[in-house]
C-alpha cells in the first residue's frame, strides 16, 4: 500500500524551503514541549508521592484499610505485625512510625519551626532501599539522634551531621542525611529510631505512648515464597482493619488521592489536550499552505493520472516528516526543559522511554489528522482550473 | 485609503484565515487556563479563612500557616479586648481530625475550627445564622462540598469525629481549597473535648474586629504596643499574603503552576508569529505587486500589523468564550474558584494583540524583500 515512488516527492516537498521549514518545524516543536511539560507535570506530581513507597525495602506492605497515601497518617495496632509474623512464606515483618501534624523541626539556624515528616523505625533493620540510610542507621540507636533529608526545603536551616535542632521541643542531634526530597504535602522528612519516636511523640489523650500505632508494615518474604500465596495467607488471618498490599498497589492508591483530591490531575490534562490541539492547528496551517503553493503541481500530478490515495499519501508522508523533526526538537528541548523544571520545582521530572512514545504518537497523530483535512484542498485541486 | 486592505486580506480566504484564527484562539486560550491555574493557587490557599469575619489577627511568632499555627495565650485576647477600636477578640482553635465516612465507616483527616458560638466570628451568612446551634456540645457545621470524599453531609446526620459521636446541626457551601480536603467547624468547646493535645489556654489564632470607623491600622498599632513579644499581629492581608507565599513560593504545586504560565506565554509567543509569518508568506505576491505599484514598505507593513491586530482580535473573541467555558467546567469538578477577572481579561487582550502586533512585525521584514521582479 505504502509503495515508494521513484521520486520522494513528500520529502521534497517538506524540505523544499529551507526557510519554511525551519518554522513549520518550531511551531510542532513547541507544541510537543508543551505536551511534554504538562504531561511531565503530571507524572512528576505521581511520581513524587510513590517514591517513598519505591524506597521501601518490603515485599508486601500492610496499611490501615482506610489508608490512601503516605500522608494522610492512618495507623493501626502493632499486634497485626506480630500476627503475621510466623506465617507460612513470611521472612520477617517490622513496623514503621509516621508523625506529621505533631512534629516540628526548630533549626538552630534562625529558630525558626516548620512541620516535617518523622518517621520511626528500628535502626538494626534494613526498612529503606536508601545507601545513605543504610549506612547511617546504626548511630540511630542512640537515642534523641535524627537522620535528615538532605533535599527538603531550605528553610530547615543547615542539615549537616553533627548539628543540632529541636523536633517537637525536644533536642535532637543530627547524625546525618539521606537524599528524597519533599512532595506536594510533606516538606522535609527525618528518620529517628523507634525509641526516639515514643520520645517524641507521647500520647496525650491516654497518658500512655503512641506505642501500639504503626503507620506501616513491611512484610519481606522468604527467598522462593510467592507472593501471591502468601498475601492470601496473610490475608486469611487478619481482621478487616488492615490490608496487604504490594507497593506497586499502594502506589496505585496514591496515584488516585492525587489524581481525584486534588485538581492538579485536571489542571495538566487540560494542558495536554490544548496543547495537541495547537499542534493541530499549527501542522494544519503549515500543511495547508504547502498544498497552496504547490496547487498547479498537484493539478499536474492529477493530470497525469495519479488518484486520491496518492494525494493522500504524499501529504500524510509529509505531515509524518513533520512530526518526527518536530518531535525530535521538542524532545531534545524537553530535555533541557525538565532539567530546569526538576530544580525549580522539586518535582522529579523522569523522561521514560513510556512517556517519550506516548508523546511521539501523539505528535503523529496531530499531524495525521491535520493532514487528512488539509488534504481535501489538494484533492480539489482540478487541472483545468488550475492553469 | 480607500480599500481596507487588512480586512481584505483576513477575510479573503476563508478557510485559511479560520484556521490561522483557530490557532491564535487555542493560543490565548492556553493563556488563559494557565493563568487561571495559577490565579487558584491564590485563592484556594486561603479558602478556610474566608469563612471568618476579621481585620486583624494575633499569631504565634511560630506562625507557619493555618495548620501549623502554634499558639498563643488566650489572656492576650481578653488584653486585646480591653483596647480602643476593639470590637471583639475571638479565639480559634485549629486541629486535625479524623472523619469518618457515614457510608463506608472509612475516617479521612480534616482540620477541625473551633470557635466560640458567642463571638461573631463568622463571615459567611450561612455559618453567621448557624452558628448558635454549635451551643449543644458534639455537633459540627459542615462544608457539603467535602460530600466527595468524605461521605453524605447532610442536617441531622449522626457521624463520627476523632472516634466520637458528633451530630452535623447545619451544612454550608464553600470549599476548602488547597490546605485540607474538606473542614469541620465546631464549637471550642466541642473541639477541647475531640482533640487530645489541644487546650483551652493555647489559641491557635486571635480574630480580631476593628469597630466600625476607627483605622484599622490605629488599632493594629495599639494592638502592637499593649501585646507582650510571644503574640504578632498582623492585618488581614498579612495573614492571607502569608498562606499564599507558602502555596505560591515553597510548595511544588505554585511553582509549577507558575512554570505553567511561563510556558503558555513563551509557546503562546511562539505560535502566534509562526501563524503570522504564515500569513505574510501567503501574502507576499500581493505585497509584491503593491510594491511594483509604488507603494512605500512603510504602507505594507502597517497593513500586516493591522492584519496581525485583527488576527488577535478575532482570535480572542472565541478564545474568551472558550476559557470561560473551561473555567466553568474545571471549577466545577475540582470545586475550585475558576474565575474570569477584569484584570485578567485586559491584559490578555492586550498582550495579545501587542504578540500579534510584534509578531507582525518581524514578519513584515519579508515583505521589505518582496522583489517583484522574482515572484513573476
Amino acid at each position: 500500500m505504502w509503495r515508494r515512488t521513484t521520486t520522494p516527492l513528500a520529502w521534497r516537498n517538506f524540505s523544499h524551503s529551507r526557510a519554511r521549514l525551519v518554522g513549520s518545524l518550531a511551531g510542532v516543536t513547541f507544541a510537543v514541549i508543551l505536551m511534554f511539560v504538562e504531561m511531565g507535570f503530571l507524572n512528576g506530581l505521581y511520581d513524587n508521592h510513590t517514591r517513598f513507597v519505591d524506597l521501601l525495602d518490603a515485599d508486601l506492605l500492610l496499611v490501615n484499610a482506610d489508608k490512601e497515601a503516605v500522608i494522610p497518617l492512618q495507623p493501626f495496632p502493632r499486634r497485626r505485625l506480630l500476627q503475621v509474623r510466623g506465617q507460612p512464606g513470611v521472612a520477617s515483618a517490622y513496623g514503621l512510625r509516621a508523625e506529621e501534624m505533631h512534629s516540628f523541626l526548630k533549626n538552630d539556624r534562625d529558630g525558626s519551626q516548620y512541620p516535617m515528616m518523622i518517621l520511626g523505625f528500628d535502626p538494626t533493620e534494613r526498612v529503606f532501599l536508601i545507601p545513605e540510610v543504610a549506612a547511617a542507621a546504626p548511630r540511630l540507636t542512640v537515642a534523641d539522634t535524627v537522620l535528615v533529608d538532605s533535599r527538603a526545603k531550605d528553610f530547615y536551616g543547615d542539615r549537616v551531621a553533627g548539628g543540632e535542632a529541636e523536633v517537637s521541643g525536644r533536642r535532637v542531634r543530627i547524625v546525618g542525611t539521606f537524599p528524597l526530597g519533599p512532595d506536594f504535602r510533606v516538606d522535609g522528612t527525618g528518620l529517628v529510631s523507634e525509641r526516639t519516636f515514643l520520645n517524641l511523640f507521647p500520647d496525650h489523650r491516654t497518658g500512655e505512648t503512641t506505642v501500639d500505632r504503626i503507620e506501616f508494615g513491611l512484610v519481606k518474604l522468604v527467598p522462593g515464597a510467592s507472593v501471591r500465596e502468601t498475601r492470601r495467607a496473610l490475608e486469611s488471618v487478619l481482621p478487616e482493619d488492615v490490608r496487604v498490599l504490594t507497593k506497586a498497589e499502594f502506589s496505585d492508591r496514591i496515584r488516585s488521592y492525587w489524581g481525584a483530591s486534588k485538581p492538579v490531575g485536571y489542571v495538566f490534562g487540560t494542558g495536554m489536550v490544548v496543547g495537541f490541539l495547537i499542534g493541530v492547528t499549527i501542522c494544519y496551517q503549515i500543511l495547508y499552505t504547502g498544498i497552496l503553493d504547490h496547487l498547479p503541481q498537484y493539478a499536474t500530478i492529477k493530470a497525469i493520472g495519479y488518484d486520491d490515495a496518492y494525494l493522500i499519501r504524499l501529504v500524510v508522508e509529509e505531515a509524518l516528516y513533520l512530526g518526527v523533526g518536530g518531535f525530535a526538537g521538542g524532545l531534545v528541548l524537553t530535555a533541557l526543559i525538565y532539567g530546569l523544571l526538576e530544580v525549580y520545582t522539586s518535582v522529579p521530572m523522569h523522561l521514560t522511554i513510556l512517556r517519550m512514545a506516548a508523546v511521539f504518537v501523539l505528535t503523529l497523530a496531530m499531524c495525521v489528522v491535520s493532514a487528512l483535512i488539509a488534504v481535501r484542498k489538494a484533492i480539489e485541486a482540478d487541472p483545468a482550473e488550475v492553469f | 485609503m480607500p480599500t481596507p486592505l487588512a480586512w481584505r486580506n483576513v477575510t479573503h480566504k476563508k478557510v485559511r484565515t479560520a484556521a490561522a484564527l483557530t490557532g491564535v484562539c487555542f493560543a490565548i486560550v492556553l493563556m488563559f487556563m494557565q493563568l487561571g491555574f495559577y490565579d487558584v493557587v491564590f485563592r484556594a490557599s486561603i479558602m478556610l479563612l474566608d469563612q471568618f469575619a476579621f481585620d486583624l489577627v494575633l499569631v504565634s511568632p511560630q506562625y507557619v500557616h493555618l495548620r501549623a499555627s502554634g499558639s498563643i495565650p488566650r489572656a492576650r485576647l481578653f488584653q486585646a479586648r480591653a483596647l480602643p477600636g476593639v470590637a471583639s477578640a475571638s479565639p480559634l482553635y485549629v486541629a486535625n481530625g479524623a472523619w469518618r465516612n457515614a457510608a463506608t465507616g472509612a475516617r479521612r483527616e480534616l482540620p477541625m475550627l473551633g470557635v466560640d458560638p458567642d463571638e461573631p466570628a463568622f463571615a459567611l451568612p450561612a455559618l453567621v445564622k448557624e452558628a448558635p446551634r454549635l451551643h449543644e456540645l458534639d455537633t459540627a457545621l459542615m462544608d457539603v462540598h467535602a460530600q466527595k470524599r468524605y461521605g453524605p453531609i447532610h442536617e441531622g446526620l449522626v457521624s463520627e469525629l476523632e472516634n466520637r459521636r458528633v451530630k452535623v446541626v447545619g451544612t454550608y457551601a464553600y470549599g476548602s481549597g488547597f490546605m485540607a480536603d474538606a473542614s469541620v467547624i465546631v464549637s471550642d468547646r466541642t473541639l477541647l473535648r475531640l482533640a487530645h493535645d489541644a487546650s483551652r489556654e493555647n489559641v491557635s489564632l486571635g480574630l480580631v474586629r476593628v469597630l466600625p470607623g476607627t483605622p484599622v491600622k490605629d488599632v493594629m498599632a495599639a494592638l502592637q504596643q499593649h501585646l507582650p513579644a510571644d503574640v504578632k499581629v498582623w492585618r488581614r492581608r498579612d495573614l492571607e499574603a502569608n498562606e499564599q507565599k507558602f502555596f505560591v513560593q515553597i510548595k511544588p504545586i505554585g511553582l509549577m503552576f507558575f512554570s505553567g504560565v511561563l510556558l503558555a506565554f513563551g509557546v503562546g509567543g511562539i505560535i502566534l508569529y509562526q501563524i503570522l509569518s504564515a500569513e505574510v508568506t501567503n501574502h507576499l505576491k500581493e505585497f509584491a505587486t503593491l510594491m511594483a505599484m509604488g507603494y512605500k514598505e512603510r504602507f505594507l507593513v502597517l497593513v500586516v500589523i493591522q492584519q496581525a491586530t485583527l488576527f488577535a482580535l478575532l482570535g480572542f473573541a472565541p478564545a474568551v468564550v472558550l476559557a470561560l467555558f473551561m473555567y466553568l467546567v474545571i471549577g466545577w469538578v475540582t470545586q475550585l474558584p475558576m474565575v474570569m477577572t477584569v484584570g485578567r481579561f485586559a491584559g490578555v487582550l492586550v498582550l495579545s494583540v501587542a504578540m500579534c502586533a510584534a509578531a507582525g512585525l518581524i514578519a513584515s521584514r519579508k515583505v521589505g524583500r518582496a522583489d517583484p521582479a522574482d515572484l513573476f
